[in-house]
């Protein structure tokens, strides 16, 4: 309280106006106070808004997952089993293959997309495992045998290529990687060869294809890019551009790389190293 | 517990199972379906120890989880080797003690590599 007459500095100053009076001053300040407790509040409800929505999207990608990969393997069941019951039959077995080559293709597209919704949505989880990639690498290049008879692809795998990685991730990296050497291979023999290294397996897939210019072997590793148009037998471009990018992911998640040789015209090695224990970077 | 060189086959959906157990029944193996881990575990109280048990995760009545806890609180069942087969992302299956965990859509070679090893 100022006397009357004093020059004394008023007890309180708000926004450059000074306030001798207590009631008014107490007054402003519970406005203050309310204004700021509605501030928290509605920062608080927009967090909770925000983690809802990250759980639904989240039960979104295990929900899309689950109900695109079930029926999926109904289709791929019966192609299987139609093919085995096929036995010999002239054109049917073709048929079939070619029904095989496209769901194979509409599974791969999924799992991509599923694949950056999780990597985007930081769900990236590495469930590991010991195993020996000789096996690994066996079954995801008899699957492409299978795909792909008239075509040559040759395994060689170091002995003691046993690690500790996420399998299923390992599976796809090493799939995307195939799949892609075939792509742009030219129908020219494709190699996949695990080698040992300084405590590290670096796995290669070369072909003998159209090769990358030197421009385009960075730009290949992001997401949505392709080295060509190249298009299927419709016109219809091929795939997301997504497969080395998930390769690259899947790599870094074990605390390895993706690098890339290439050669315009004579083809490309693509290298996957990973540390044989993925704790040591 | 005798053992013999059936394959249980464990999924709820009908076309999947029906489909999986003729592959393997063609493949040279005898395969017996079952839509739910019930009727599995009804089965495995009544026959000979299976030399391999596909096992689908989510299913009606008695699911993946609960079939597996159920066979590992008994050490008759509890040696018996399980393939996970699943739609969901293969970190929901850690808790299962899996000889192998497989995702949908089935990898036939796969399949066949770990049945060929355990039967």
């Amino acid at each position: 309280m100022q006397a009357a007459g004093s020059h004394d500095p008023p007890l309180v100053i708000v926004h450059g106006v000074a306030f001798d009076n207590a009631a008014d001053r107490f007054l402003l300040l519970n406005d203050q106070l309310d204004l700021l407790r509605k501030e928290v509040f509605a920062r608080r409800r927009v967090e909770a808004q925000l983690t809802e929505a990250v759980q639904a999207r989240d039960e979104f990608i295990a929900i899309a997952a689950h109900e695109l990969r079930n029926p999926l393997n109904v289709f791929h069941l019966s192609l299987q089993l139609l093919r085995r019951r096929a036995g010999e039959v002239a054109g049917v077995r073709e048929l079939l293959d070619k029904s095989r080559f496209h769901l194979d293709r509409l599974h791969m597209l999924v799992e991509r997309l599923l694949d950056v919704s999780r990597i985007r949505a930081g769900r990236f989880e590495l469930h590991l495992e010991a195993f020996d990639l000789k096996e690994l690498v066996a079954e995801a290049v008899a699957r492409f045998r299978e795909q792909f008879p008239d075509l040559q692809i040759s395994a060689a795998t170091d002995p003691g290529a046993t690690g500790t990685w996420d399998r299923l991730r390992l599976d796809q990296a090493i799939t995307n990687l195939l799949s892609n050497a075939i792509k742009y291979g030219d129908g020219k023999p494709v190699r996949i060869e695990v080698a040992v290294e300084r405590g590290d397996a670096v796995i290669s897939v070369t072909d003998e294809g159209i090769g990358l210019a030197p421009g385009d072997l960075e730009r290949i590793f992001e997401q949505f890019e392709r080295a060509t148009r190249r298009a299927n037998n419709d016109g219809s471009p091929t795939g997301f551009g997504l497969g080395l990018w998930i390769a690259q992911q899947v790599a870094k998640a074990h605390h390895g790389a993706v690098t890339a040789e290439s050669e315009l015209g004579k083809g490309s090695t693509f290298t996957l190293r990973l540390p044989l224990e993925p704790t040591r970077s | 517990m005798p053992k013999d060189d059936t394959i249980l086959v464990v999924e709820d959906e009908d076309q999947a199972r029906t489909f999986l157990t003729e592959i393997l029944n063609f493949e040279g193996f005898k395969a017996l379906g079952f839509a739910n881990g019930a009727e599995a575990l009804d089965y495995l109280r009544t026959s000979a120890a299976p030399c391999l048990i596909v096992l689908d995760i989510l299913m009606p009545v008695m699911d993946g989880r609960q079939f597996r806890a159920a066979m590992l609180q008994q050490p008759r069942f509890a040696e018996i080797p399980v393939v996970v087969v699943t739609a969901l992302d293969s970190s929901t299956a850690d808790d299962l003690k899996a000889v192998r965990v497989l995702r949908k859509p089935l990898d036939i070679g796969a399949l066949l590599n770990v049945v060929r090893a355990n039967c």
